[in-house]
């Protein structure tokens, strides 16, 4: 990497991001110099922000949409980069009783006796995981009969918090959270097969530094550091 | 631990609020005292709206005028070279709206509670309007201007809502306290969100003391 000069990165990146930023910020800064500053948000609110001039260098997408929607109005330079891939898991705390199952019987089974808490989504208008959620909920004819139950979260992060409670019977949550150390113990949790595809890009008039992090993005080791938090690099995706 | 950067937002917004909101707002809370005017019903409204009106509404409409493209937006990027909408500045703006009610009411009643005799006697005395407002009327409004910055100070530091419309939670220039709190709570820092949550409680408790032991104080000053 080159060392021309230490600069300061601002990265608006989606909420499913928390954890493994934190390692791969650390490792980015270390080998470069340069300084990240991360502002955690839905994908959908980082975006509408930087249309509204919100002074990101990198914009980290849970989706191609987002970053699509800025692309085709002007407001990125460059090619995106799909550096990794996202998954989506059910995830119920130890004190609910609900089992777990990819084809949501368990879930249509506690709507039929009548023991189903709340269900918890990120929210569906700006949060890729939330729109998945949602398409889910759908394919398996479920979305209508469980929106007196709907817990509808700001953001993946918080749709994790809100599972956490003993009010909630399961959340559909990031992966990656549900692997974290400290979270895992909490409850059970069952990943789907759906992928969302994570992208990055580079905001129109970002700082010269910001291709060294896309760069980097694909690197050897940030893509170690990407598996261990449980996201898919392309080379284990099947096309 | 604590995120310090964080806090330092948040004393600096709060400090240049209440720089630019005891001026602004004294004379507001003069000319609204002391004068008659048709409308004068409406401008008081105008200045007490944001304290009913939901941050939300008011976050929209300040990210929307701050938009690069928007009039407001556009004069301050050919002005400074830099964008308001996601700045500090920005930030400081919308509290000078958001905290005026703070400041303006309470420097306005206590200003009202000056008898216009006093004012008259004065004016007898050969004492000019000037002299007036700085010998006479300021030194009994006192209490009421101290009331309103430590409002404003303490109302600024506790801002979220509207910061989190505006701000973008950008670290070292729009991540607040209260913004650094809602992050840690999502990142499951919950020992990070106390200790912050804590610190912005004592110093609420803190100010709030001053204002009525100051003022507990001044009237005892005045009934001797």
């Amino acid at each position: 990497m080159s060392s021309s000069h230490a600069t300061e990165l601002r990265i608006g990146a989606a909420s499913n991001l928390r954890f493994v930023l934190a390692e791969l910020t650390q490792s980015f800064e270390q080998q470069t110099g340069h300084q990240c500053h991360i502002s955690f948000a839905a994908s959908g609110t980082l975006a509408s922000q930087i249309l509204h001039g919100a002074p990101f260098d990198i914009f980290m997408s849970a989706n191609p949409d987002y970053v699509h929607r800025l692309k085709s109005r002007g407001y990125t330079q460059g090619e995106a980069s799909n550096y990794a891939h996202a998954q989506l898991a059910l995830y119920a705390t130890n004190s609910s009783k609900l089992g777990l199952d990819l084809e949501l019987n368990s879930i249509r089974q506690a709507l039929a006796d009548g023991s189903l808490k709340k269900v918890v989504i990120a929210n569906s208008h700006h949060a890729p995981y939330g729109q998945l959620a949602k398409k889910l909920l759908e394919q398996h004819g479920l979305w209508s009969l469980v929106q007196p139950h709907l817990l509808i979260a700001e953001n993946a992060a918080q749709s994790l918090q809100f599972s956490m409670s003993p009010q909630v019977s399961l959340g559909f949550v990031p992966y990656t959270y549900v692997i974290q150390p400290n979270i895992s113990e909490t409850g059970r949790s069952l990943k789907f097969n759906e992928q969302l595809v994570q992208q990055a890009v580079i905001i129109k008039g970002a700082d010269s530094a910001a291709q060294q992090w896309l760069d980097y993005l694909s690197s050897e080791s940030a893509q170690k550091l990407l598996v261990k938090h449980g996201f898919l690099v392309n080379e284990q995706v099947k096309p | 631990m604590m995120d310090w950067q964080a806090l330092v937002i948040s004393l600096k917004l709060a400090s240049f609020t209440c720089l630019a909101l005891l001026p602004i707002g004294l004379v507001i809370a003069y000319v609204l005292a002391r004068s008659q005017f048709f409308g004068r019903g409406f401008c008081e409204a105008l200045i007490t709206l944001p304290l009913v009106l939901p941050p939300t509404v008011l976050g929209y409409f300040l990210l929307v005028s701050m938009d690069q493209n928007s009039f407001l937006g556009d004069s301050f990027v050919s002005l400074t070279g830099q964008h308001l909408a996601f700045s500090f500045m920005g930030l400081w703006f919308a509290s000078l709206i958001y905290s005026l009610p703070f400041a303006v009411q309470p420097m306005l009643r206590s200003l009202e509670q000056i008898q216009p005799e006093l004012r008259e006697m004065a004016w007898c005395s050969g004492l000019s309007k000037w002299k007036t407002f700085l010998k006479i009327e300021l030194p009994l409004a006192w209490p009421g201007i101290v009331t309103a910055m430590v409002l404003t100070f303490s109302h600024t530091l506790g801002e979220f809502g509207v910061v989190l419309m505006i701000g973008g939670n950008i670290a070292g220039e729009t991540r607040t306290l209260s913004i650094a709190i809602y992050d840690s709570v999502l990142a499951f820092e919950h020992e990070q969100a106390q200790m912050m949550s804590l610190t912005l409680l004592a110093i609420a408790l803190v100010t709030i003391t001053i204002v009525y032991t100051f003022n507990r104080r001044h009237r005892h000053l005045l009934r001797l």
